[in-house]
């Protein structure tokens, strides 16, 4: 690295720019790395946060609908109960409604039946009490609660017209479409469901899938959807029920796989172009008997000191500016391991072109050193 | 073959053979030339351009294999050794001077002589190595010893150049045209150093010129003409 260090300080403008512009790529990286999984978040974060396995839907669903076609009895929910590795099975039921506050001000909610004490019922409750208490009472995501809903505050839904109470108010966020959850007992969400007005009224009883809990090595799929008459999905394979949630997702990841793909172009351009300056010089070591290795490792060393140096800056910038978006209501969440694998990536596509572009130093001809030049 | 190694000749050609190109358009770059250079010895060769004489350092140099005839260097055979062998005679033996130095741009006077010994594989404390400082304070350029080539002179240039080739301690310097850059004056000052320095260390050394002027420098000068070697004409 003796060349290396040397060269990075003398040639330091073509550096910086160089430098600036993988900073700026792992900007980038940053911000849409924490997008993607706030974006995940908004979209799918109730449907993770508990602690179902699989979903069981009617019969005949299609993928991307699920959640909201989807009907089924409560004796499905039995006969599932009853299968070989199912642990757990509850109803339970998802309903999208609009609703405003005392003041007036719209608020959409995701409506999630549960019967109170079934294992789909939420448990970390950050403030007031559980589903269950009271059957006009709904427990909200924590995002709902900053949005300005508290215990206590009431919300008018505005088909059936029905009023339903903050009892509860979860730890974390909970939501399913970029919509906040409420939790409620299933009995209530049937009668919302089915459009009643009057509380008490009968009702069907249905949900819109059985959430289950299942031994993955006991659970046969197709033999309990055969006998319960549903079509069973793992908790990731439905995801893809959650509106916008696959087209977002692969936009994201797409935008992502080109700024690896450009980062790598761009630093191997750079350093073919940094190789093809220096062939004269390259030519003189080569000439003065210098190993290949040699050569090689100075230059793969400037490559990895130059990759580090502007990821790191990139990344201290992408974090400052997420912290800041942040607090703004932008889906963005960053998570540790995503970061790492982003930077590892950076880093490893940045050396693989640079690799390339170095490998030249191979075929510089050491006679080219002798006779005029320049 | 002959056999006839003189006991200080530190390199030997003997009827050395090399043509460029192929087919049609061979030249015949060296037709049987055959050369020795003892230590201590400064031999400059001159010639017209394609004479040649750059063929006449790469072959010495063990940069190219010759068609035919050995080369010798401390009475190691350069057509018997590998192209690795090679790499590893010219950085711990050999010291190039190129025309109008060649120096990195990146590097200070001194940083250049510590790339050099870098490059040879040689420790700074290793008896081999000669101390940078030192060796720039001998060609007269302690005083630039941490100025880059941007802001030497043509003439500091080279002598840094020299130095540079020095280093190691090679036993044999090939030097190419190292005036072609520099006027009169600065022209005799870097052969005369160049001598001087030879004479000093013991380095047997090739150089190759146009410049008929310095000539008077050399102990001993042989002509190129059209891939052959005699004597010059010219009196020194």
């Amino acid at each position: 690295m003796f060349l290396a260090l040397r060269e990075l300080r003398f040639a330091r403008t073509r550096f910086l720019l160089m430098g600036g512009v993988v900073a700026l790529v792992a900007v980038l990286v940053v911000l849409l790395s924490g997008l993607s999984a706030g974006l995940v978040n908004d979209g799918v974060s109730g449907l993770k946060r508990t602690p179902v396995t699989d979903f069981a839907f009617d019969e005949g669903t299609g993928t991307d609908a699920a959640f909201t076609r989807s009907v089924i009895e409560t004796d499905q929910v039995r006969t599932m109960a009853e299968q070989p590795g199912v642990l757990e099975a509850a109803p339970y039921g998802l309903l999208l409604a609009n609703a405003h506050q005392e003041d007036g001000s719209p608020v959409d909610l995701t409506l999630v039946g549960v019967e109170p004490d079934s294992f789909v019922a939420p448990t970390a409750i950050a403030e007031g009490d559980g589903v269950g208490g009271a059957s006009d009472g709904i427990v909200v995501s924590a995002t709902a609660a900053e949005d300005g809903l508290a215990v206590g505050d009431t919300v008018t839904l505005a088909r059936p017209e029905r009023t339903l109470t903050v009892v509860g108010v979860l730890e974390d966020q909970h939501t399913f479409g970029h919509v906040d959850i409420a939790y409620l007992p299933l009995g209530t969400w049937q009668e919302l469901l089915a459009g009643v007005e009057d509380a008490g009224a009968e009702v069907p009883d249905v949900a819109t899938a059985v959430a289950l809990r299942t031994d993955p090595g006991a659970f046969d799929r197709d033999a309990a959807d055969a006998a319960a008459g549903t079509v069973t999905r793992t908790l990731s394979e439905s995801f893809d029920a959650s509106p916008g949630y696959t087209a977002e997702t692969a936009t994201l990841l797409l935008i992502q796989v080109f700024l690896y793909a450009i980062s790598a172009l761009v630093v191997g351009a750079f350093f073919t172009v940094w190789i093809i300056q220096r062939r004269h010089e390259i030519a003189v070591m080569r000439a003065m008997g210098a190993r290949r290795r040699f050569l090689l490792a100075d230059s793969l060393g400037q490559a990895a000191l130059l990759l580090l140096a502007s990821i790191g800056v990139g990344f201290a910038l992408g974090i400052a500016a997420g912290a800041a978006l942040g607090t703004t209501p932008m889906p963005f969440a960053l998570q540790a391991p995503d970061l790492v694998l982003a930077g590892a990536l950076l880093f490893v596509l940045g050396m693989a072109g640079a690799a390339v572009a170095v490998a030249r130093i191979t075929s510089v001809d050491p006679l080219t050193a002798l006779g005029g030049q320049r | 073959m002959s056999t006839t190694t003189s006991a200080n000749s530190v390199l030997e050609l003997d009827r050395v053979t090399v043509r460029h190109g192929d087919g049609d358009t061979t030249v015949v770059a060296l037709d049987e030339v055959s050369l020795s250079v003892a230590a201590g010895e400064l031999v400059g060769v001159v010639g017209p351009s394609g004479s040649g004489k750059s063929s006449l350092l790469a072959v010495a140099g063990a940069l190219t294999a010759p068609e035919s005839g050995t080369v010798r260097l401390e009475g190691v055979d350069l057509g018997a050794t590998s192209d690795r062998e090679r790499a590893r005679l010219r950085r711990e033996r050999i010291g190039f001077v190129f025309q109008s130095g060649n120096l990195l741009p990146a590097l200070t006077s001194v940083d250049q002589l510590r790339l050099a010994l870098r490059i040879a594989g040689i420790d700074e404390r290793d008896p081999r190595a000669r101390d940078p400082r030192e060796l720039l304070d001998s060609v007269s350029m302690s005083h630039r010893a941490d100025r880059r080539p941007d802001q030497l002179s043509g003439g500091e240039r080279q002598r840094v150049g020299i130095a540079r080739a020095l280093v190691a301690s090679p036993a044999l310097l090939l030097v190419d045209e190292p005036t072609a850059a520099l006027d009169r004056a600065r022209s005799h000052e870097v052969v005369s150093l160049l001598a001087r320095e030879v004479e000093a260390f013991g380095a047997a050394a090739l150089m190759v010129t146009h410049d008929t002027d310095v000539l008077e420098h050399c102990h001993r000068v042989v002509e190129m003409v059209d891939g052959r070697l005699g004597l010059p004409a010219v009196a020194s």
